[in-house]
């Protein structure tokens, strides 16, 4: 139950093969993302595949610090799914080059 | 004031709604062929303040499958109208059965009563008329 | 014991959130539009996202024990990734309507270029936004 037991304690080697999982399938889900955007030809598909390659960051950071016993696990998410619209709005702004 | 009950309620019925469009968006993939049927259907709605649209436009965005793309205001004549996106619908009036069917479950949990049926009071040649039919 | 049921908990959330992040970039992989893609994109944020941040409380939860603080942010958190990316979503669809995005031909009906009315017109099938004139609206 204590925590600092790193990659060698005993709870660690099924959780971290879990969590190995997770981050793995979030990068095949940001590849994905990336093949996207090189043969998207519009902008707005551009604008919302860089939406989900930041949801799938911040789920990679997420799972990053639970991996590694950071304390911040709950704080990534947490400003990250409140200050995700801003990106969102700039990239909708820049489409229509300003008009609401 | 509205109830939290009905609050809590209309939260949970959103909850399954999340789940169910998810699912449908999954098994679409494993469908050969063109992915999904998309159409833009026009929804003219019962809602009248503010937050109630604004709550109606996010309740149809975050569900999987209905994205609002435009709104119209109302005025006298006209209702407020929602330009919908639809993915997994068989048919336009499929689609906005289920969408009436969401509004009306807002507008009893933001009133506290059940809305009036489909015939709301429209003028004559609004967009209305030809969606009640 | 608790160890197990923590361990399965953090196992199912996880895996599922991080497998609808997958599905729906696989869903946007293969849809025609961008309104169908951001019409695709409620399944990550709306069920999966939600599902990580449930996994990353049971694991501070098994962890560090209860605490009100985080579970504050896990709330303000899970409430804010529905609200705000459901409003992201209609601000990035009304811009790419605005912008005047193509839209794949087959969406039909499509109400926006055409009124219920002129059922019998039928020949505004393979219209594009591109064609569509947005003060038409005002």
């Amino acid at each position: 139950m204590a925590r600092g037991t790193g990659f060698t304690g005993g709870r660690s080697c099924i959780v971290t093969i879990v969590l190995s999982i997770c981050i793995g399938l979030l990068a095949v889900a940001i590849l994905i993302g990336l093949l996207r955007v090189l043969t998207a030809k519009d902008m707005g598909s551009r604008a919302i595949v860089g939406d989900l390659v930041y949801f799938s960051a911040v789920g990679i950071l997420t799972f990053i610090a639970m991996l590694v016993d950071l304390s911040i696990v709950l704080d990534v998410i947490f400003l990250a799914s409140m200050l995700g619209v801003l990106a969102t709005v700039a990239l909708a702004r820049i489409q229509t080059r300003g008009h609401r | 004031m509205i109830n939290p009950l009905r609050l809590i309620g209309y939260c949970a019925w959103i909850g399954k709604e999340i789940v169910s469009g998810s699912l449908d968006v999954v098994s679409g993939i494993f469908k050969p062929g063109e992915y999904g049927n998309p159409m833009i259907v026009q929804l003219p709605l019962r809602c009248r303040t503010d937050v109630e649209i604004t709550l109606m436009a996010s309740s149809i965005t975050i569900t999987p499958g209905t994205l609002v793309v435009a709104t119209a205001a109302g005025d006298d004549d006209t209702p407020p109208t929602l330009f919908v996106h639809a993915l997994f619908g068989d048919s336009e009036d499929d689609v906005l059965e289920g969408l009436y069917d969401m509004e009306s479950r807002l507008l009893t949990m933001t009133r506290g009563e059940a809305p009036a049926e489909i015939g709301w009071p429209a003028a004559p040649g609004s967009p209305a008329e030809g969606a009640a039919s | 014991m608790a160890d197990i049921i923590a361990i399965v908990l953090v196992a199912l959330f996880g895996i599922t959130g991080s497998l609808l992040m997958v599905l729906s970039a696989i869903a946007m992989f293969r849809s025609n539009d961008a309104l169908s893609r951001i019409n695709v994109f409620s399944p990550a944020t709306g069920l999966g996202m939600p599902l990580i941040l449930v996994a990353a409380y049971v694991y501070t939860l098994w962890q560090d024990g209860f605490g009100l603080m985080r579970l504050f942010m896990a709330l303000v958190g899970f409430l804010s990734l529905i609200i705000v990316s459901s409003v992201a979503s209609n601000v990035l669809s009304r811009s790419v309507f605005v912008a005047g995005a193509p839209v794949w031909r087959r969406t039909s009906p499509n109400r926006l270029a055409e009124a219920r009315d002129d059922e019998d017109a039928g020949l505004t099938e393979r219209e594009t936004w591109g064609d569509f004139d947005i003060t038409d609206l005002d």
